[in-house]
């Protein structure tokens, strides 16, 4: 396993490096067009949910090609499972500490106001725990990290998920399954769960899943520790999943 | 010695049964040739053998530990087959890099000598190579990883003449240094008949010949003559196959020949293609 994790690190470091250098080229650029040019005002918060996008476009693009090569040198699925769930909790830690570190050098660039901190500026608590935590910086900063960290971790669970199962499928659903996954996910559903049909069928029915999905990830209680259990429930349940996924691919 | 067993395999794609109820034995330091028709089940039994498709029901072992989702027992295997799993933009030198991190005696210098030998360009990525060179670059990672078990999925598909030879060559000189178990699947039986020494003829799915080569050839024969005179003599006599050219017949008998043979028969030692031809023959 040792040497598959290895391996999967290398190949997975090039691409961080790749999406870091990028991210540090426009954060500089950034504040180097604010500090020229005093009419212009640029301002950021990090990195966002770039990170997030990463994780997801790398737990998609990683699997096949990762799966293969542990296959191709004789090395079990579940030491690939093992040796993946490593490497996605690096990779997801690496992002999150990237963003923090974004975050430090527009403060010091002038990007963000010098009166705030880097986490209060955009911080995923200030955002959906307003007031949590507020008079201890310190745990503030770890309930931070760790949101964004189980964040990162999920979507690389889920970009997993999607390539698993596009392994797994039969060769002549894969074309349809590429292209209804992101209509049918980022088009149709929420059109779907929003529209007057489903809302005047079931009146209430948006409301009360928005009122589950408030109170399991502890934002209506304005409590970020329920939201940190909720995020590693999910986690671990989607690895699971994505274990079950795996065990089963064939390779040829 | 160490042995693989591959007991009661059977494996089913939809509705076509790729292979049912395999009972195989591979030996250490056996050069084994598994022979079949297009789609008889020799790359399923292959891949199944390497934990790469699971079967539906039966056992893959080695000494007696199973080899399925077991990294240590696999790591005594390598299966070099046509399809390239390996990254896509992976170099050759970067493939020879990672066979030695998986494969702990991966032989680098070994690799580096064969790869000149063939002409190898070893800075092209693995997808550019032509199929022959791709061919050649997983025969070469085949005969450098240094495990036990090594098994050969068409490992002269598109090679050259020249490279098919030099591959022979360097097979069995491999073999007589370091002896392993390489199991080779192909269908040019003619130029492996020199190299193999325990043949498998899978038909169907279905093992319907798993001994040594010298006893399978041993144990029947060609007789040829006027289709008359074969018709009466094979009457009594085991026949697996008939070739009728004109007047004249060649039949293929299992057992030994007659030591009073009738005049105008001739009898010759059957060839391992032919024999192969028609035990596969689907219409018999």
């Amino acid at each position: 396993m040792r040497k598959l994790l290895k391996f999967q690190l290398k190949d997975l470091i090039i691409s961080y490096s790749v999406f870091a250098g990028i991210i540090f080229l426009l954060t500089i650029c950034s504040g180097t067009i604010s500090f020229i040019y005093e009419d212009v005002n640029i301002s950021l918060n990090g990195t966002g949910i770039t990170c997030a996008i990463f994780c997801l476009a790398v737990g998609i693009g990683m699997y096949k090609e990762h799966c293969q090569m542990a296959v191709l040198n004789s090395i079990s699925r579940k030491d690939f499972f093992k040796s993946t769930a490593c490497v996605t909790v690096i990779i997801s830690f690496l992002c999150t500490l990237l963003d923090l570190v974004i975050l430090f050098i527009s403060q010091m660039t002038g990007l963000i106001s010098a009166d705030s901190t880097p986490l209060n500026t955009f911080s995923i608590i200030q955002t959906f725990y307003p007031g949590a935590m507020k008079s201890h910086p310190a745990a503030l900063t770890a309930a931070n990290f760790l949101l964004a960290l189980l964040i990162n971790e999920l979507l690389f669970s889920v970009g997993i998920l999607i390539a698993g199962i596009y392994c797994r499928l039969p060769k002549k659903f894969r074309t349809l399954y590429c292209i209804a996954l992101p209509v049918i996910g980022l088009g149709v559903s929420p059109v779907f769960l929003v529209s007057t049909a489903v809302t005047s069928v079931y009146p209430g029915f948006i409301s009360r899943l928005i009122d589950i999905f408030l109170a399991v990830m502890g934002i209506s209680s304005n409590n970020p520790f329920l939201g940190i259990l909720t995020l590693t429930a999910i986690s671990l349940v989607m690895a699971g999943i994505c274990y079950q996924v795996l065990r089963k691919t064939e390779i040829v | 010695m160490s042995r693989i067993e591959v007991n009661d395999v059977s494996k089913a794609f939809k509705n076509t049964q790729a292979l049912s109820h395999v009972n195989l034995q591979f030996e250490e330091h056996t050069i084994y040739g598994l022979l079949g028709r297009n789609g008889a089940g020799k790359s399923t039994l292959l891949n199944i053998i390497n934990n790469r498709l699971f079967p539906d029901s039966g056992t893959i072992t080695l000494d007696g530990c199973s080899l399925m989702e077991n990294s240590t027992a696999l790591a005594s295997c390598f299966l070099a087959n046509e399809n390239n799993l390996y990254p896509e933009s992976m170099t050759v030198k970067s493939a020879f890099k990672w066979s030695r991190e998986f494969y702990p005696d991966f032989d680098m210098d070994y690799a580096n000598e064969l790869s000149r030998l063939f002409e190898l360009p070893v800075k092209k990525k693995i997808k550019s190579l032509s199929t022959g060179y791709q061919s050649i670059f997983r025969d070469i990672v085949a005969l450098s990883v240094n495990v036990p078990f090594v098994f050969l999925d068409e490992p002269v598909l598109g090679l050259d003449a020249y490279h098919r030879d030099l591959f022979y060559k360097i097979l069995i000189e491999k073999y007589a240094e370091h002896p392993f178990t390489a199991v080779i699947s192909t269908h040019l039986i003619e130029e492996v008949a020199n190299i193999i020494e325990q043949v498998i003829v899978i038909k169907k799915g279905e093992i319907i010949r798993n001994e040594s080569l010298e006893s399978l050839l041993e144990n029947g024969y060609c007789i040829s003559g006027p289709a008359s005179q074969i018709d009466s003599y094979i009457r009594s006599h085991d026949v697996i196959g008939i070739d009728t050219l004109g007047g004249l017949k060649s039949a293929y008998i299992t057992g030994i020949p007659d030591p009073d043979l009738p005049d105008g028969l001739e009898i010759s030692r059957m060839d391992l293609q032919k024999l192969f031809i028609q035990l596969t023959d689907t219409a018999r």
